[in-house]
């Protein structure tokens, strides 16, 4: 049996405190004089009176003094919060892992706290795992298991070196974990629970049967983050970008702040901004395109704590492409048209470079239809929305792979656009899509297409750990802490009952007349 | 001895007389209240059909004219149940009070049997048998019997009531000497008492420990005969309860002993042998 409780010298202070308070009180009380006498009957009327008057006369018998002995011991004993512990048979263990946004954030050390908490998480997992299985759940917008119990341990380190930080700031996922820990508790109630997050969890968000057994690890204090994403950057009209900006809160009390938007070190726009926690908000900013080169913004805080995010700067506000002399006019047309986009003249100085297959020979009576692969649009009801009435002209002209990826085809399977990675990255193009008769460079997805095609990057939301900081400490020395989840059976239910019995018994031996 | 020589001197003179009258053929030592073939003229009565013609008183014919015939006194034995109650409720208060209940019984026991009362001593507490003596030849060992009586055990008076309605006949009578407590109400007397319609006495020593216990503070009472034990505080306003409690059992008792018709006299145990009889025996006739 362990003890989580008082120590085994406390409580047996405290006993002996309680027994020797209540023996005295029962010594002073008890009638050293006992006299005979022929009847009670005579008696009653003034026992019972007495009996009424005097609660304390209840110390005198001997049965009162035993059973609040007892229960002082019982109490005491529940002050120790026993628990039944063992390794005999399986123990198994959750983990549960915070993969939500704030765990992205860099550590001094180097990486982020998810590097952090995982490789705690892999010491966890490797000192528990000859005890039993091992339950491995993240946490995001929601709680996803990774490995069962029944998995191996290799299952177990390979899905923990999957996890990646997610968007979510929300805390449903994490309930959504805590509510899976406490059904598997209840199926073993010797089932061991850790948490590594950097959030605070309170004890009154736990579930009941969880909350003497789990231990939670923060690798971070808990207190208020405001935080400022990578811009994001939207092509408008010609000469007008979108430029959105996220706003991140995670905090105890509501945020307040000023978001300003800085062309260079001018300030074009003041925001005062106010946010709950665990909330994201965009704000929407309009420049011009030109400013794109020198756009940044900046968020700080009013309370007293200094809080200053910048924003990077955008690293690159159009995609630059080259196209060659004979590119079609379409091509050609619709790249200078994109806000988005900059043509150059030579091919170093590209981003992405645009080819013409070599024409040859080759007719068809039937015009083909123009496939768009996964490759270039994985999702199939947008490939399929793509496709709709995408012909080629009547002469076809394939592109060899050449090792690239096929990104338009025929039904046939010849390739149609092939792009080959490199710096720069180089895109190959049939001229059957751009044919008179053909219909690939009329349609309305034709752009979307070519933008897809040439796969200019967003600066990625999800990318918190290169651009966000706070007035957070530094990480806590986390490996100094001691992960041993309580994996033990309370037995604070049995004592309960123990001392409700006792009380039963003695309501009913005084009913009874048995003690006064 | 239990009593001295001026005592049974004294005690010798009294009379016995049963507080009713008994009625049989039997001739003894007490008047019956039927006429009969006594020694002594009662009384004449109208000659009536039946009756023997060989009573008829003929010189008062001679006068009268009318039959009449002579009646005369007729004398029955009478048998007294004598209980005798020194169980543990009777001897806790200490050895004086059951050498005063003893004397009282024996100052009884002479009484009845100078006065030709056959004699049924029931011992009540302990398990012993019951003793008859009839005879005044008899007094010496009865009251050597009532001396060496055992004291303590539990009372069973009820069950000797009861005991005597079995045995006993309708012109038995019953003395009790006992404090009359092992009934659980005066409503269960009510049930014993009933048959004995003027043939019972109960007879309650009591002493002034009973009465007034010299009892002060923090204590624990024990019953006498039973292991039921109760702590209190004793003081002035719980001694006036008991006080309240105690005449009130026994008043009750009383009510329902003259319901019945029986005697329930309560005797002192400090008072004197004489002063108790002359309290049994008002103008030398002892009721039973």
């Amino acid at each position: 049996m362990t003890l989580y409780g008082l120590s085994l010298v406390v409580a047996a202070a405290l006993v002996v405190g309680a027994w020797g308070i209540l023996t005295a009180s029962h010594l002073l009380h008890r009638r050293y004089r006992r006299v005979t006498v022929p009847t009670l009957r005579f008696w009653q009327a003034a026992l019972k009176k007495q009996r009424q008057d005097t609660l304390g006369g209840r110390w005198r018998h001997p049965w009162i003094w035993l059973l609040l002995c007892i229960l002082a011991g019982l109490l005491v004993l529940g002050m120790m919060q026993p628990a039944l512990t063992g390794t005999r048979g399986a123990v198994p263990h959750v983990v549960i892992l915070d993969a939500r946004a704030s765990m992205g954030l860099a550590t001094d050390e180097g990486g982020d706290r998810l590097d952090q908490a995982r490789s705690l998480a892999r010491q966890y997992i490797r000192r528990v795992a000859d005890l039993g299985g091992i339950t491995l759940v993240t946490v995001s917008d929601t709680a996803a298991v990774l490995s069962r119990a029944d998995d191996s341990l290799t299952e177990a380190l390979y899905q923990l070196e999957q996890v990646e930080v997610s968007p979510a700031t929300t805390v449903q996922g994490m309930q959504q974990a805590l509510n899976l820990a406490a059904t598997l508790v209840q199926v073993d109630p010797r089932t061991g629970v850790v948490v590594v997050t950097d959030h605070e969890l309170a004890a009154e968000t736990l579930p009941v049967s969880l909350r003497p057994r789990m231990q939670v690890l923060n690798i971070a204090d808990p207190i208020n983050n405001l935080a400022l994403l990578p811009l994001e950057v939207t092509p408008f009209t010609e000469g007008r970008t979108h430029v959105d900006v996220w706003v991140a809160y995670w905090g105890r009390e509501p945020g307040h702040g000023t978001l300003s938007l800085l062309v260079g070190e001018e300030t074009r726009e003041a925001l005062p901004i106010s946010i709950q926690p665990g909330h994201m908000q965009r704000h929407r900013f309009t420049v011009a395109a030109a400013d794109l080169d020198r756009l940044s913004a900046r968020l700080y805080d009013e309370e007293p704590f200094a809080v200053d995010n910048r924003a990077e700067r955008v690293s690159r506000s159009r995609y630059r492409v080259f196209l060659p002399d004979n590119a079609p006019m379409a091509l050609r047309a619709a790249l200078s048209a994109h806000p988005g986009y900059q043509a150059v003249g030579q091919s170093e100085q590209a981003d992405v470079c645009f080819g013409m297959a070599p024409a040859s020979a080759g007719s068809r009576e039937h015009p083909e239809a123009v496939h768009v692969t996964p490759a270039l649009c994985p999702d199939p009801r947008q490939r399929r929305a793509w496709m709709t009435d995408l012909f080629l002209g009547p002469t076809l002209v394939p592109v060899e792979p050449n090792e690239g990826s096929v990104l338009l085809a025929t039904g046939s399977g010849q390739a149609l656009a092939v792009r080959r990675e490199g710096t720069p990255s180089f895109i190959t193009l049939s001229p059957s899509l751009f044919d008179s008769q053909a219909t690939f460079w009329k349609q309305v997805q034709f752009l979307p297409i070519v933008d897809a095609m040439m796969q200019a990057p967003r600066v990625p939301s999800s990318a918190l750990a290169t651009v966000l900081y706070s007035n957070l400490t530094s990480d806590q020395e986390a490996a100094a802490a001691e992960l041993n989840a309580g994996t033990s059976v309370s037995l604070y239910r049995w004592l309960l009952w123990l001392i409700l019995i006792v009380l039963g018994g003695e309501m009913v031996l005084y009913t009874r007349g048995k003690i006064v | 001895m239990l009593l001295s020589e001026h005592e049974l001197h004294t005690l010798g003179a009294l009379r016995v007389q049963p507080l009713s009258r008994p009625r049989r053929q039997t001739p003894a030592d007490f008047s019956s209240l039927d006429k009969g073939l006594g020694l002594e003229f009662a009384d004449y009565q109208l000659f009536q059909p039946g009756d023997d013609i060989r009573h008829v008183d003929w010189t008062h014919y001679h006068k009268d004219r009318r039959l009449v015939v002579r009646k005369y006194d007729q004398h029955e034995s009478v048998r007294v149940f004598l209980m005798i109650d020194l169980s543990a409720s009777m001897s806790c208060q200490g050895p004086e009070k059951v050498r005063a209940v003893q004397r009282l019984a024996a100052a009884l026991a002479l009484c009845l049997l100078r006065n030709g009362v056959k004699l049924l001593l029931c011992p009540v507490g302990q398990s012993q048998q019951r003793v008859p003596f009839s005879g005044w030849s008899r007094w010496q060992p009865c009251l050597e019997s009532i001396e060496q009586l055992p004291v303590g055990g539990n009372a069973h008076v009820m069950e000797e009531v009861q005991q005597f309605h079995y045995l006993g006949t309708r012109t038995d009578h019953l003395v009790i000497l006992s404090d009359f407590l092992d009934v659980e109400d005066t409503a269960a007397w009510d049930r014993y008492l009933a048959p004995l319609t003027e043939r019972g006495s109960l007879i309650h020593p009591t002493c002034q420990a009973d009465i007034e216990p010299p009892l002060e503070g923090g204590l624990t009472l024990e019953e006498a005969e039973s292991t039921q034990a109760a702590s209190l505080t004793v003081d002035r306003q719980v001694l006036l309860a008991y006080r309240d409690a105690y005449d009130a059992y026994y008043q009750q008792l009383n009510q329902v002993a003259q319901h019945h018709g029986c005697r329930y006299i309560r005797l002192r145990c400090e008072d004197p042998l004489e002063r108790q009889m002359e309290i049994l025996a008002p103008e030398g006739v002892l009721f039973v």
